[in-house]
């Protein structure tokens, strides 16, 4: 009897390990869909940010939620399964800011899951001025682990490389391209807890649901 | 408990008949946990001894999946070996015998998503629903019914319906 009864206590000490999964997919890593929403960071280094989602409105000739952070716009749709933002990039040229790609693009696919990654790009040009600029974009997201970041338990770490290539088509410019790679972690029904770039470091410490 | 008294009326009076079943339906998940999964289907096998006209009792392994409800490609695979346990109320009967049946187990769940996969869990997990037993000929019984089940989980409970639709045997006497 003893040699059944062991191995039953051990399998439910097992199952009682921390890897809560039906709360991971029952729970809203990105809770942008209520007006209201704030999330304040603070700021290594010293100050602090504040988004919040502000609105409902419509871009891109689809509805969505704008977040505000500081003086910049954001704007995302959370449905269906999937998260989406709105990108609008623009490229600064004789003192002008030229927009060079705007659209909707899936930011990730729910639910989340160790290992699965996503990629994003366009690539596109412009003229102005007389003068053609290209754009080239690729976004990469991966999710590395669930972990613990800013004291919240079951968060996804999301490695994410975004490169761009602007190259104004002209005398005296090049391609130029930037690299921009962050360490994102998303808390079950907080969002981004804590976002980790080589410049900067945000770290939630307070969030406020909205309704 | 019920499988365990079952085992021991058949060690103690000599083996009584033994019936194989199969079973398959759809799986609905109950609550957020399915908020990206679509409807699953389940198939179960099973094994139960008869030591009462009315009581069976024995042991099922069960196979559910669900599929993505968006536009992704996530899916949920549970696995359960459980003990099982039923009563009827009217055992043979050709048309009409109602009853109900339970399990409890353990079950394994794993998410797959985006090329990725979570962690497996083992959690223990039961389920309990009325039937509706009726012969199917040769030999053959058929059965139709519902159940409602819980993968006792850390953190949030996975809760579903499903309908169950089976057939069995009797395979030893």
């Amino acid at each position: 009897m003893k040699r059944l009864i062991l191995p039953a206590i051990s399998l439910l000490l097992l199952s009682c390990g921390s890897n809560p999964l039906f709360l991971r997919l029952g729970s809203d890593y990105y809770p942008v869909a209520s007006i209201g929403s704030i999330w304040e960071y603070q700021v290594q280094g010293g100050g602090s940010v504040i988004v919040e989602v502000i609105d409902q409105t419509v871009m891109g000739d689809r509805s969505c939620y704008r977040l505000q952070s500081g003086a910049g716009y954001s704007y995302w749709i959370n449905s269906e399964g999937s998260l989406e933002h709105y990108e609008d990039h623009t490229v600064l040229f004789n003192g002008y800011e030229v927009p060079v790609y705007q659209a909707w693009v899936t930011y990730l696919d729910w639910p989340l899951a160790v290992g699965s990654s996503f990629a994003d790009s366009a690539s596109t040009f412009s003229v102005s001025q007389g003068v053609t600029i290209s754009h080239v974009w690729e976004r990469i997201t991966s999710v590395a682990e669930i972990g613990t970041a800013a004291g919240y338990t079951d968060c996804y770490h999301l490695a994410q490389t975004e490169t761009t290539i602007d190259w104004i088509q002209t005398g005296g410019f090049s391609p130029e391209t930037t690299i921009v790679v962050r360490d994102i972690w998303l808390a079950p029904d907080v969002g981004m807890v804590l976002k980790a770039t080589p410049d900067s470091v945000l770290t939630l410490q307070s969030y406020t649901p909205g309704y | 408990m019920i499988p365990a008294a079952a085992l021991c009326i058949a060690l103690l009076g000599g083996l009584p008949p033994l019936e194989a079943g199969v079973s398959v339906g759809p799986v609905f998940p109950v609550g957020d946990w399915g908020q990206y999964l679509d409807t699953g289907v389940e198939a179960r096998v099973s094994l139960q001894l008869v030591p009462l006209r009315r009581v069976r009792a024995g042991l099922a392994f069960s196979m559910d999946i669900y599929g993505d409800g968006g536009r992704g490609d996530a899916s949920v695979t549970m696995l359960s070996p459980e003990a099982t346990a039923s009563f009827f109320l009217r055992p043979g009967a050709r048309v009409f015998n109602p009853g109900l049946e339970a399990g409890f187990g353990m079950t394994r769940s794993r998410l797959e998503s985006g090329g990725g996969d979570d962690p497996a869990t083992w959690d223990p997990s039961w389920r309990a629903g009325p039937r509706w037993d009726f012969s199917a000929g040769n030999g053959y019984r058929g059965a139709v019914g519902f159940d409602f089940r819980g993968v006792l989980a850390e953190g949030s409970s996975a809760d579903s319906f499903g309908l169950v639709f089976r057939i069995s045997k009797e395979v030893a006497r």
